[in-house]
């Protein structure tokens, strides 16, 4: 519950400093006509609407903090596990996913499709697969074989070119 | 009438039935797999039918948003997950059903009523929408402006447990449909010098990122389930009951239909909520109400009739005004844009041939989704075998190329991966997805009509109060929002419960 709604508070006051940025920004963008609104109106109502808004659930946080504050801190105090620096562990998992999809970015011109798909996809299979049910080789293979069956569709059904990369 | 026979001999050739077909297939596997949705499944198609004709394409697509309806009475009745959210209440008296040794019955009317419930919802279709597309051609943009927020706002506050989140997670949406060139002016703004922001953040791109890369990394966070569920097994033979069964049945059957078209409709809800409002009203309206949850068909029915009847409903606002009120919608509206299709009134004057191949694919893939998933069973059954985390990766990777090769852009990745990240840390921070994207896609909707509204209300938009429909929309929109503000807040006072409790996916 309390890491809930710090989770708010949070997430209220980056709402806050953004809606504040927006409107900054917006206020210099030219109007574009001559009557009544142009278009800085709609992200200014946008960036006031966010301030409000956020304002509310910043509001509505504190109140249930108040509320829930005093008995909520045991409990979270013993059920919090120490972060561990392991594969296992579902925020580095999602980190390391997140890496893998931004090499892929970087990589898929250069290198090309064939080269940088099976690559990335066994990567993510084994990154998220369970430890018991880790089978690399499986994996690769899985990879490879689909990574074709996908280059082919695109080729031939969508008659679409993929980057060939260093296989030119 | 000349339109309408046009329309569906135009759904029929070989190639449009074909992709109908996979469509509908790729749909009831998405359906039954827990963790991969219809939205998903649209998502890995929509970069594919850009080189498609309008027609094809909108046949694949609506394949998979019937079958992704459908097929997750398969795991809600089999292993006791709903495989989406439109099936939470196919699980109360499927999977007893399933348990007794009564898979086959259970099936089979989950899929006998599935199939009634989209035949109604069909019918309302085409009754409802061509009529309304009359009345709503003549409205201007005052009316559609307050439409447009109306269905917002419903968005942003039916579909969390927080009215504040829920409306911060539309504007953002909005925010981010601000980027690029601005609506009837032309100025670029927000682009913060980066040439290929000019045309704003692409909608494919954005979709993908937070419904596949989103999702993914929030599979990721949760775990994947290893433990592999003792799949009752599951053959399909005949239609679960004798026809006096389902005679008897039929007034549960046209209630729970007009439930799930009426929560179609209505912008923000649909499948996923309209399986549990019928179940429940089902219950409440039994005389033997104490038998719901024992495994009876009543409640089976209720579940899928309604649940399959949003789709006919939710299609409703969409070709009559342009407006999608779910995300699998908003990405039909996002596959008829690349089309250069405007959906709303005028596409049934000036394109009737597409409106009715449109109400044909519906009825088309229908009886598809009957056929495989009556014939196929065993075959769904066995792919609902292959681990979870085989299969997203793979889903991810299909997405990423598809998201490339639409423009052959590196950039339309990172835009994706942008995405991906703002639906992680929604998710992270308790805030709900949908309404960024809905807002996002009708943001720029929202823009144009407030300018030209003002335009023609020579730079005021006070002419608005001398509307009648567009007044109604806009003060049920306020009160709308105030009296579920204040009932949150009432129930927030009372007490030891959950208040923050937001719904979770």
């Amino acid at each position: 519950m309390i890491s809930k709604i710090k989770k708010d508070i949070i997430s209220a006051v980056f709402f806050l400093i953004f809606g504040a940025v927006i409107i900054t920004v917006a206020k210099d963008i030219p109007k574009g006509l001559s009557t009544g609104f142009g278009a800085q109106s709609f992200p200014l109502f946008c960036g006031i609407a966010m301030i409000v808004l956020s304002l509310i659930l910043l509001l509505q946080s504190m109140v249930q903090l108040k509320k829930y504050g005093g008995k909520a801190v045991k409990e979270d105090g013993k059920a919090k596990p120490s972060f561990q620096w392991t594969f296992y562990n579902p925020y580095i998992q999602v980190l390391l996913s997140f890496l893998l999809v931004i090499m892929y970015n970087y990589l898929l011109k250069p290198l090309g499709y064939l080269v940088v798909t099976p690559v990335f996809l066994f990567f993510m299979i084994l990154l998220v697969a369970p430890e018991s049910e880790r089978k690399p080789i499986k994996f690769a293979i899985i990879a490879t074989v689909t990574s074709a069956i996908i280059y082919i569709i695109f080729r031939y059904g969508f008659s679409v070119q993929l980057p060939m990369g260093i296989l030119k | 009438m000349n339109d309408i026979l046009t329309g569906i001999l135009s759904v029929t050739t070989p190639f449009a039935l074909l992709l109908m077909a996979i469509g509908t297939a790729l749909g009831i596997i998405f359906g039954a797999l827990p963790g991969l949705s219809a939205t998903m499944g649209i998502a890995l198609c929509l970069s594919m039918t850009y080189k498609m004709a309008s027609l094809d394409a909108i046949a694949l697509l609506i394949g998979i948003y019937v079958g992704g309806i459908s097929g997750g009475l398969v795991s809600a009745i089999l292993i006791n997950i709903p495989g989406t959210q439109s099936s939470i209440a196919t699980t109360f008296d499927g999977y007893p059903m399933a348990k007794q040794g009564k898979a086959k019955e259970a099936l089979g009317i989950a899929l006998m009523a599935s199939f009634i419930g989209t035949l109604i919802s069909f019918i309302a279709l085409i009754t409802i929408a061509p009529t309304l597309a009359q009345i709503t051609i003549k409205f201007t943009p005052f009316e559609y402006f307050a439409i447009v927020l109306f269905s917002l706002t419903l968005i942003g506050t039916l579909i969390s447990g927080s009215v504040t989140k829920g409306l911060l997670s539309g504007v953002l949406g909005l925010m981010l449909g601000c980027v690029g060139v601005a609506p009837v002016t032309g100025t670029i703004r927000f682009i913060f010098d980066v040439t290929n922001l000019k045309a704003g953040f692409s909608q494919t791109p954005a979709m993908v990122g937070m419904f596949a890369l989103g999702a993914q990394l929030n599979m990721i966070q949760k775990g994947f389930n290893t433990k592999q569920q003792s799949i009752e097994q599951g053959k399909m033979q005949g239609f679960g009951m004798p026809f006096k069964g389902w005679l008897h049945q039929s007034f549960n059957i046209i209630r729970s239909a007009l439930i799930g078209i009426g929560i179609g409709i209505l912008p923000g809800i649909g499948g996923g909520t309209s399986n549990l409002i019928a179940y429940g009203v089902a219950k409440s309206q039994s005389k033997y109400p104490e038998k719901f949850g024992t495994g009876i068909p009543d409640g089976i029915i209720a579940s899928e009739t309604s649940n399959n009847a949003s789709v006919g409903g939710a299609l409703i606002p969409l070709l009559t005004v342009g407006i999608p009120g779910d995300t699998v919608t908003a990405m039909l509206l996002g596959a008829l844009t690349i089309q250069g299709l405007t959906p709303g009134p005028l596409l049934f004057k000036t394109n009737g041939v597409f409106v009715y191949g449109l109400f044909a694919c519906v009825l088309i893939s229908t009886i598809m989704m009957v056929v495989i998933e009556y014939f196929g069973m065993r075959t769904i059954i066995k792919i609902m075998s292959i681990p979870r985390f085989i299969l997203l990766p793979i889903v991810l990777v299909v997405c990423m190329v598809g998201v490339f090769a639409y423009n052959n852009r590196i950039f339309d990745l990172w835009v994706m991966l942008f995405f991906g990240l703002i639906g992680y840390l929604m998710n992270q921070f308790n805030y709900p997805n949908a309404p960024v994207i809905l807002a996002f896609i009708l943001g720029p909707y929202l823009e144009t009509y407030m300018l030209r509204a003002q335009q023609l209300g020579r730079g005021s938009l006070a002419p608005i109060f001398q509307r009648p429909i567009a007044m109604a929309f806009i003060i049920v929109t306020v009160a709308f929002v105030l009296s579920t503000a204040y009932k949150q807040i009432k129930a927030s006072n009372k007490g030891p419960g959950d208040p923050a409790q937001d719904s979770e996916e």
